[in-house]
């Protein structure tokens, strides 16, 4: 009951590598918070390019509710230019074709660009950056592919991290609600917590299922990162649903102690991280 | 960014469906004449691709082509790269689960890919 099989999949990822922790605690201070406390996630162009179009916040980056300043992507390499401090090329992996620059400040670094050229497969890591109202990437790493079935794979990986990060939340709540119990899973959720389960035990409605969804919400990593955690319009806008019903559901977790307002009643924070 | 003109992952079949799209599949080379390259690809469905440096490559190497679909058979090659004799990871890819859907052959991943928020809308 404590994971499914597909959690069990998804946790050989937890912390170090594509999928962060539900539970990583992120810095609350300045310059290290960009840089720690989340994996790099493998995306494609075009998911960086429909989180930009529906992302208002300039600074943080989400895609699929999970930060995404980190990432990994792989495709061809086109328009190489190299300068004394930089080099900029764009990078085409058939969804679409983001802008990179790889600063070149040591010996390896350039012996590093040397080795790829226009036309070539390969798989940059980096952090997505905007600059002058545009989105780039600016790689710490770039590496030509040598075997090709690291293609397939990093596609794979997308189309896994996607579904893991969009379904998760879903299905969790899916099982929970067939046996009437919320036994949370170990990342989600601390020991301390006060077991909800008689509270809600047999009662699977909607009302239960709304309050699961926005908990679910505030406690996403993008949203622990924030300080002033998010706004209920926010939520409800994520959700589908109205005003009312949202609040109604954090007045229940704000009771409980679950989760705690920030700047204003409007904005809110899970204590359960 | 651009995500004006992407290419969409096709096989024998679903090339079809994008005749004068930008479209990309992977072929195993089988005959290289006259400027035409031809070679079967996932599903097992012979294609030909024509221009670009495509003829360049070996009887038997993977190649991956993309270009614009001509025809319900052929493509005209923009870019081609040589995947080499070992690229094993389109014919079987078992040993996935999870609530994603089963994935036995390329073309389910193709299909799931291209209805995904990846490449067609």
């Amino acid at each position: 009951m404590a994971s499914t099989p597909y959690d069990g999949g998804a946790s050989l990822f937890s912390g170090g590598g594509f999928m962060p922790s539900q539970a990583t605690q992120t810095p609350e201070s300045g310059f290290s918070k960009a840089r720690t406390g989340q994996g790099i996630l493998p995306l494609t162009v075009k998911q960086i390019s429909e989180a930009c179009d529906s992302c208002e916040d300039k600074f943080n980056f989400i895609v699929d509710g999970v930060d995404a300043t980190n990432v990994k992507l792989l495709g061809i390499l086109m328009n190489k230019n190299e300068r004394v401090t930089d080099v900029t090329f764009t990078l085409d992996d058939g969804t679409g074709r983001i802008n990179a620059t790889r600063w070149v400040n040591e010996t390896s670094d350039t012996n590093e660009m040397a080795l790829v050229q226009s036309g070539m497969y390969v798989t940059i890591r980096g952090s997505l950056k905007g600059f002058q109202g545009k989105r780039q990437v600016v790689a710490f790493s770039v590496r030509p592919v040598v075997d090709f079935n690291e293609v397939t794979l990093h596609y794979l990986e997308c189309l896994y991290v996607h579904l893991d990060n969009t379904r998760t939340k879903l299905s969790q709540l899916q099982v929970n609600a067939a046996v009437g119990t919320v036994t949370p899973v170990p990342n989600d959720l601390k020991g301390y917590q006060t077991p909800l389960t008689n509270q809600t035990s047999g009662k699977v409605g909607s009302e239960f299922e709304i309050q699961k969804m926005v908990l679910d919400i505030l406690m996403e990593p993008a949203c622990v990162a924030r300080e002033q955690g998010y706004h209920v319009d926010e939520i409800a806008r994520r959700l589908g649903l109205s005003r009312e019903q949202t609040m109604k559901a954090i007045d229940y977790h704000n009771d409980l102690g679950h989760v705690y307002s920030t700047v204003d009643d409007s904005h809110y924070k899970s204590a359960l991280n | 960014m651009d995500t004006s003109s992407p290419a969409v992952f096709v096989n024998g079949e679903l090339l079809k469906m994008y005749v004068g799209r930008r479209v990309r599949t992977v072929l195993n080379v089988a005959k290289n004449e006259g400027g035409v390259t031809s070679g079967k690809c996932t599903d097992g469905q012979e294609l030909t691709v024509k221009g670009g440096d495509a003829t360049s490559f070996p009887v038997s190497h993977f190649v991956e082509v993309i270009g614009i679909a001509d025809s319900n058979q052929s493509i005209r090659v923009e870019i081609c790269t040589d995947f080499g004799e070992q690229f094993v990871s389109y014919v079987e890819l078992q040993g996935l689960s999870g609530d994603m859907i089963f994935i036995g052959k390329l073309l389910l991943i193709v299909v799931t890919w291209n209805k995904g928020p990846f490449i067609v809308d």
